[in-house]
């Protein structure tokens, strides 16, 4: 009995189920087939989806108690049921059904469940169908209408949007290298560029909705261009002249809504052609006998292509003023090349190369850059024909400056010589250094013979060159000649000054003979206190130049003397005294001059000297200066502290971005050759940081030790402790 | 004797034992309720199993102990991050010293207590400190782990320029190589052998604000160390020259480059005098002379004032020292080191050939012929030669160094210094340092605190207070120079928190002892026992037992 039940409960079920599964498939075929036509409306197809389910319930009637269904369907797959199954909802059973289930209830029955979902498969199928339908459908549609749907979904989802700020989506950069390079164009989603100069770059970005949205381009010095907007998304196209960073904002109704971290924008030059020629002489000599032609040869390379290459030549002629050049350029072939030997033969003889002729040439090469190429010439070889009927001449011409003539031996020459002899002294043998200090001696008369010229002394006699005169005889009359005629008689000391120590004996014998007569140890010790070296008596009196060359004369006798007596020591006063009389009389001559051009006006003397007046003396000595900059080390460190500091106030943000900006732009400035290029990854860093983004922990550590090498890293003050300062007064005052 | 721990202060306890308390009654009150059902006997019986059951769940409330004669004179307490066996190797050495150790604390106080290890839990110390019997003393057995530095401690407050000192410990088992890093720059670092290690790290600080150093230990971070870095307030230096020379000229423009404000006077003439001013010097804080204006009387005027001198370009030294000592009472001795007309110190720089004499008056400035003796003021002396050149020459960084090197001994002392300790935890009192400061500083604000300073007897320049921060991070003092102090997150730090804390306590609690003494002459004077008290097991065996007796006689 409770086997029957059991039975008739799970058939009803069964049944239950079978008319569900109905009605979802249908359901879904309905959900599928509408969707191929609406796209992504999913509504539609939802409420299809819903109605379908509808009408299965509809056609299964899935509401309806199902029992009786079941109880015939065991009745007609069972067999042995024998029909009685409802006599189990009876309430109460008469013997004959009482007994009609007792023998039903005995026997074992078996269902076949498959039977119940014989009626799916139709469901399934035309699920399959629209499943089908589903897939195929939009690849049979025509590209048209697709399109036009995708648009409108863009629009749609637009304007949807259009009260949320817009997102960043994507962004790409076209390159388009100059046309001469032959580099192909590229397009690239990582915005940092490096190509060659002259480039012409195209930003594309694209964000989920484009109203109210404006897209600038910012350089780190916080100049900003704005982007073009085209057909929902911007685009900006340039030229790269120069490198530098940049970053991408989006701006959305006056807020900042996006920032791009910064990228390296790095223009690579295009280099101009190597030359490199295969000789390196660049001074050669040609001769009569030589070859009429000459075969140079070069490698020349560009990092494109060399347009142009040629030579240039030029043919110098003549001498002095009439020198002539004539310029003649031989292009070279081939050209367009990319690296290439040029060889080129250049017929002297077509150049009309004669004896003392120069011809200079030089290799020069354009590359195929646009607008203006690079150009670049190597350096300038000379050939020089040589002229063999001029070179005696020249030969001769250079002796003669070898040799150096008499007339130009100097007294200061002399003192040269003396010097150096006696500091050869040691080294030299007895013999030798005798024979040079002799020799100097002769320089040192020759000199004497010389000045003697302009004294009108023409002959060495004259002035006693030649050994010492007898006293009394002429001497005294030459040495009247020399004191009278200057100076004028009575001038004591200028008459002492003015006696040449050679010859004092002489002149004292003849100014003194009694004396000297009378006691020649007397004489003898006046020759030693004489005041010959005493700049006060000398200069005390106006001499004329004269005089003074005579004065010098006489040094140089003295000099002469000991020279010829192997004492260079001794001579060194003599000679030291003559220069310094030379030259207080060519000093004069000189002031002479001027005396005669310009008469000055009287000082007065007690209005002028020694008054401690400073009325005319600029007294305003005070200067100030400034130094505002700061410097690098400065600027790092302030940097440094903000690193730790993640939230920053308004103040403190403002003040990053300026020590921020400062320190970028040193670093840009200094120059791509002054390892500008390798400060790319600290700007980068330090731009991520002034606008607020978080660095990752290996930014964060390369930007540490950036700074740590630009601060100042030496100590510079110590540990100090301030006190009461009477105590401590006390304390140094009881130490000492 | 039987004694009472019993907290009465807690509202909870007492609820309890009111509680406990109306037992009584009620139990009573049953029991008389059934009373005519019951024999008198049994009643009588029942009664008083019912008021022992009730007697012995109340003295499980209040606990009674007796206080006994102590056995022990020594307390051992091992902390939770020592090892076992490094615990029972303590216990058994203290134990063969002829001490008995007991290792439960909590039984008793006894005279000296041992603290091995760092982490406790955290009841222990305020339990020491409310026991009635104090330990009369406690030593700590620090213990940290091999191969990782312990025992950090730097400034937590530099200014910049000033040298950062990292003092640590460290117990290793191999070789080590530590490092204080910066990024990737290496600020110091040093080589370790096995064995127990003390190291001391350097650097100039060169940063300014928060600055976070790295310690690594073989290429590992080992630790973070953070302080604050001030900015140095820039000097005024004012030279006083007979003429001007290419030397201090170069000198001048490089201290103005520098952020400092010179003043550049130099006499041309008699009663002409130029003078240059840069960034608008005014009182000068440091002079710069040469020896022949030693006593000059704005130079000794200056140096009594405080200000320091130095003497450059000397030429004769054993001359004109004497002459400087005489004039401003220092005491140098210079002697002839070298016959050569001048001795190089390094490349493109030379220095006369004199030295100075090792003294204690005054001392040498590392690495270069200069020294400074402090008297009033700062005298320093270099025997340096020219150093433009080096400047000329390109090599501005050993200009620099050369100069900060020099100038460092003389700078005038930083107003508003404040000098702590680091690591500061949270919940840990450190003490602050206050000197020079304007004017003397009743309150000083840090983060949401504020600390009084109590200024010095000695030194009204100077004061301290004890801050005990209770939040952690950068916290900013209440200055106008924003300065900043980081103090440690005591969970984030915590094996440093709990040395810390131990060490703390430990240090602290001879003082507290003693003032407790103070205030209450008796405790201290009573020989500390043993409190015996019934074990769980004891408690759990009475009452089942008392129950038990309660449900037997009721099945009768």
């Amino acid at each position: 009995m409770h086997e029957l039940r059991k039975l008739i409960g799970s058939v009803t079920s069964q049944l239950y189920a079978s008319a569900l599964l109905q009605c979802v498939l249908l359901a879904a075929s309905a959900y599928l087939f509408v969707s191929a036509f609406t796209g992504s409306a999913h509504t539609i197809s939802v409420l299809s989806g819903v109605a379908g389910f509808a009408a299965g319930i509809g056609l299964t009637r899935v509401f309806q108690n199902k029992k009786r269904t079941a109880i015939s369907l065991i009745h007609q797959f069972v067999d042995g049921t024998e029909h009685s199954l409802h006599l189990l909802d009876k309430a109460e059973l008469n013997l004959a059904e009482q007994l009609q289930m007792e023998r039903i209830a005995g026997r074992q029955f078996d269902f076949p469940f498959l039977q119940l979902y014989r009626g799916s498969g139709a469901y399934a199928g035309l699920l399959v169908f629209a499943a089908a339908f589903h897939f195929i459908y939009p690849t049979l549609n025509f590209d048209k209408k697709e399109k036009k749907v995708s648009v409108n979904e863009h629009i749609k989802t637009q304007k949807k949007n259009s009260l949320v700020a817009p997102e960043f989506n994507s962004a790409s950069v076209i390159i388009i290298p100059p046309a001469y390079t032959k580099l192909p164009k590229r397009e690239s989603g990582d915005l940092n560029v490096s190509t060659i100069s002259g480039s012409s770059l195209q930003w594309k970005i694209a964000f989920t909705h484009a109203e109210n949205l404006e897209v600038r381009l910012a350089n780190n010095r916080g100049e900003e261009i704005a982007f073009r907007r085209k057909q929902g998304s911007f685009i900006h196209s340039d030229r790269l002249t120069g490198s530098g960073l940049y970053a991408i904002k989006g701006y959305w109704k006056d807020s900042l809504v996006y920032q791009s971290e910064f990228y390296r924008l790095e223009a690579i030059p295009d280099l101009a052609p190597k030359i490199e020629p295969a000789s390196k002489e660049l001074y050669k000599y040609h001769f009569l006998k030589d070859k009429k032609t000459i075969r140079i040869s070069a490698k020349i390379s560009d990092d494109f292509l060399v347009k142009q290459a040629f030579i240039v030549a030029t043919l110098a002629r003549g001498s002095g003023e009439n020198v002539k050049f004539r310029e003649v350029k031989f292009p070279l072939a081939p050209s367009d090349f990319k690296q290439a030997r040029l060889q080129k033969e250049i017929d002297l003889n077509a150049l009309n190369f004669a004896p003392g002729d120069e011809l200079y040439y030089y290799w020069a090469a354009v590359d195929n850059k646009t607008p203006q190429a690079n150009f670049s010439k190597s350096d300038t070889y000379f050939l020089v024909f040589k002229d063999t009927a001029q070179i005696e001449e020249a030969e001769l011409a250079t002796m003669a400056v070898n040799i150096m003539p008499e007339y130009f031996r100097s007294q200061r020459q002399i003192i040269i010589d003396t010097e150096k002899l006696i500091t050869r002294r040691k080294k030299l043998a007895k013999k030798e250094f005798a024979s040079v200090s002799n020799e100097i001696g002769f320089d040192q008369k020759v000199l004497r013979l010389r000045y003697g010229q302009y004294l009108g002394e023409e002959f060495e006699t004259s002035i006693g060159g030649g050994g010492a005169p007898p006293p009394g005889t002429d001497g005294g009359n030459m040495l009247d000649a020399f004191t009278h005629k200057s100076d004028g008689e009575g001038e004591a000391a200028e008459r002492r000054a003015s006696e040449p120590a050679h010859q004092d004996t002489h002149e004292h014998g003849n100014e003194h003979s009694d004396a000297a007569e009378k006691d020649p140890i007397a004489a003898l010790m006046e020759q030693y206190v004489h005041a010959h070296d005493d700049a006060e008596t000398n200069t005390f009196y106006e001499e004329s130049t004269r005089s003074l060359l005579k004065m010098a004369l006489e040094q140089m006798w003295q000099s002469e003397l000991h020279l010829r007596m192997y004492e260079p020591e001794k001579a060194l006063p003599f000679e030291h005294k003559a220069l310094e009389y030379l030259k207080s009389a060519q000093h004069k001559a000189r002031t002479y001059v001027k005396k005669s051009g310009y008469d000055p006006p009287p000082i007065k003397e007690k209005e002028k000297r020694l008054s401690g007046e400073l009325k005319e003396i600029s007294s305003d000595l005070n200067s100030v200066k400034f130094f505002d900059d700061k410097s690098t080390a400065q600027l790092a460190a302030e940097i440094s502290g903000y690193l730790e500091m993640n939230i920053r106030s308004e103040k403190q943000q403002l003040r990053l971005q300026q020590i921020g900006a400062a320190l970028s732009n040193r670093l840009i400035s200094s120059g791509p050759f002054n390892g500008g290029l390798k400060h790319w990854e600290i700007i980068g860093v330090l731009q991520k940081l002034v606008s607020g983004k978080p660095l990752a922990r290996k930014e964060m550590q390369h930007l540490k030790s950036d700074l740590a090498r630009y601060t100042d890293r030496s100590e510079q003050s110590k540990r100090g402790y301030s006190s009461e300062k009477k105590l401590e007064q006390a304390f140094w005052k009881k130490m000492q | 004797m039987i004694e009472f721990d019993f907290n009465w202060s807690e509202p909870f306890n007492l609820l309890l034992l009111a509680f406990t308390a109306a037992l009584l009654p009620l139990q009573l009150g049953l029991l008389f309720r059934q009373k005519s059902n019951i024999p008198g006997q049994r009643f009588r019986i029942k009664t008083g199993l019912n008021v022992l059951l009730w007697l012995v769940v109340m003295a499980f409330i209040v606990q009674p102990y007796i206080n006994g004669k102590a056995k022990t004179s020594v307390g051992f307490v091992a902390g939770k991050d020592l090892p076992r066996a490094v615990a029972n190797a303590l216990l058994d050495s203290l134990s063969k010293s002829g001490k008995v150790v007991a290792d439960d604390p909590e039984a008793s106080m006894p005279d000296t207590l041992i603290l091995a290890g760092q982490d406790f839990d955290s009841a222990l110390f305020p339990k020491i400190m409310q026991s009635q019997q104090l330990p009369g003393f406690i030593q700590w057995i620090p213990y940290f782990q091999k191969d990782l530095p312990y025992d950090l401690h730097w400034k937590g407050l530099v200014r910049n320029g000033e040298m950062q000192v990292l003092h640590g410990r460290i117990e290793s088992t191999r070789k080590h190589f530590v490092r204080l890093k910066y990024g990737g720059q290496t600020l110091d670092s040093v080589s370790l052998n096995a064995g127990s290690n003390y190291f001391r790290l350097q650097f100039p600080g060169f940063t300014l604000g928060r600055t976070v150093v790295e310690l690594t230990l073989n290429e590992k971070v080992a630790d973070t160390l953070h302080y604050f870095s001030r900015s140095a307030a820039p000097m005024t230096v004012q030279f006083i020259l007979d003429s001007p020379d290419f030397e201090s000229r170069a000198l001048a423009n490089w201290l103005g480059k520098a952020g400092h404000s010179v003043i550049y006077t130099a006499t041309l003439s008699k009663d002409i005098k130029s003078k240059l001013t840069i960034n608008k010097g005014k009182e000068p804080d440091v002079i710069i002379t040469d020896a022949a204006n030693a006593s000059n009387p704005l130079v000794k005027k200056s140096l009594l004032n405080g200000k320091s001198i130095l003497f450059l370009n000397l030429t004769n030294p054993l001359l004109e020292v004497p002459a400087i000592n005489a004039a401003l009472g220092s005491s140098f001795q210079v002697r002839k080191s070298s016959s050569e007309e001048s001795v190089a110190i390094h490349s493109g720089l030379t220095a006369l050939p004199y030295s100075f004499v090792p003294s204690n008056r005054y001392f040498q400035v590392a690495g270069y012929p200069s020294a400074v003796q402090k008297t009033t003021g700062n005298v320093g002396v270099s025997l340096l030669n020219e150093t433009f050149p080096l400047q000329l020459a390109g090599d501005s960084l050993a200009y620099q160094q050369i100069w900060n090197t020099l100038l460092a001994p003389i700078r005038p002392i930083p107003k508003s210094g404040i000098e702590i300790t680091a690591p500061v935890f949270q919940g840990l009192g450190s003490e602050i340092a206050l000197n020079n400061f304007p004017e003397a500083v009743r309150m000083l604000g840090i983060g949401t605190d504020t600390i009084f300073p109590v200024a010095s007897a000695l030194n009204p320049q100077s004061g301290n207070a004890i801050f005990k921060p209770a939040e952690s991070g950068w916290l900013a003092f209440d200055d106008s120079l924003k300065t900043e102090l980081y103090v440690e997150n005591r969970a984030a730090q915590a094996g440093h928190y709990h040395a810390a804390l131990v060490r703390d306590f430990v240090r602290s609690y001879p003082v507290y002892r003693e003032k407790l003494a103070d205030i209450m002459p008796g405790t201290a004077a009573k020989t500390n026992g043993v409190n015996r008290k019934l074990s769980d097991w004891m408690w759990f065996g009475c009452i089942m037992c008392c129950l038990l007796a309660v449900w037997m006689e009721s099945k009768w």
